[in-house]
């Protein structure tokens, strides 16, 4: 799953720090997120796609590698 | 993995386990004294050309009984200590820091199955007690859970 999450967070102007205060997790896991290494759950993408003002859709789209899992 | 305790109690882990190492330490001193004499004398023997094999001088610094008890209360510090550490909080604890621990655990039970197995088949016979493989487990847990939230997910 790939997401828009860097260029979401550079429209907005904050940093990672930010928005892991802002939805309660650590750096860490923003960091992950935006690297990929880790697909966050339901809530999670829906606080932060809340954050952004956008659709889930718009922060995390799915890959044709995700179909075959 | 549901955590129980304050961050805080993390801290009193890690130090619950440096006093384990310490009594550890102390509870095998005659054996270290032991090891360190036999190894210097041995060496300097050799540098002279007049090696003879000596007898083991046997050191008293604690006694026997003394070394075992210390055994048993280094090994009580580190099981509470890495179990401490274990059920702790982070500063920020959420579902990725939860996935990790997940993940830790699974790794470590295996990796202590499969270290146990090899010792099993290797020397035929088990070469760990049980304390001792519980206490290799809990370890491993916290190494591999540090290795994956600093080195693998390690923050830019």
């Amino acid at each position: 799953m790939k997401n828009t999450l860097k260029v979401e967070r550079a429209k907005k102007n904050i940093t990672q720090a930010d928005l892991a205060k802002l939805i309660h997790v650590s750096r860490q896991t923003i960091h992950a997120i935006e690297a990929g290494k880790y697909v966050p759950s339901t809530v999670l993408a829906l606080k932060i796609a809340h954050i952004f003002e956008t659709s889930i859709q718009d922060v995390f789209e799915l890959e044709e590698s995700d179909w075959k899992k | 993995m549901k955590t129980y305790l304050p961050y805080y109690f993390r801290r009193i882990g890690i130090a619950f386990v440096f006093v384990a190492i310490i009594l550890s330490c102390i509870a095998n001193v005659n054996d270290f004294l032991e090891g360190f004499h036999s190894g210097s004398s041995r060496a300097l023997q050799q540098r002279n050309g007049t090696y003879v094999k000596e007898e083991p001088v046997g050191y008293h610094v604690i006694s026997a009984e003394l070394g075992k008890t210390l055994t048993w209360v280094s090994l009580s510090f580190s099981f509470a200590g890495f179990l401490l550490y274990m059920f702790s909080k982070e500063e920020v604890e959420d579902e990725f820091i939860e996935r990790l621990r997940y993940m830790s655990l699974a790794k470590s039970l295996l990796i202590t199955w499969v270290v146990t197995s090899a010792l099993l088949i290797i020397h035929g016979e088990l070469q760990l007690e049980g304390f001792y493989i519980l206490q290799f487990q809990l370890f491993l847990y916290v190494v591999i859970y540090n290795y994956y939230k600093k080195w693998k997910f390690m923050v830019a």
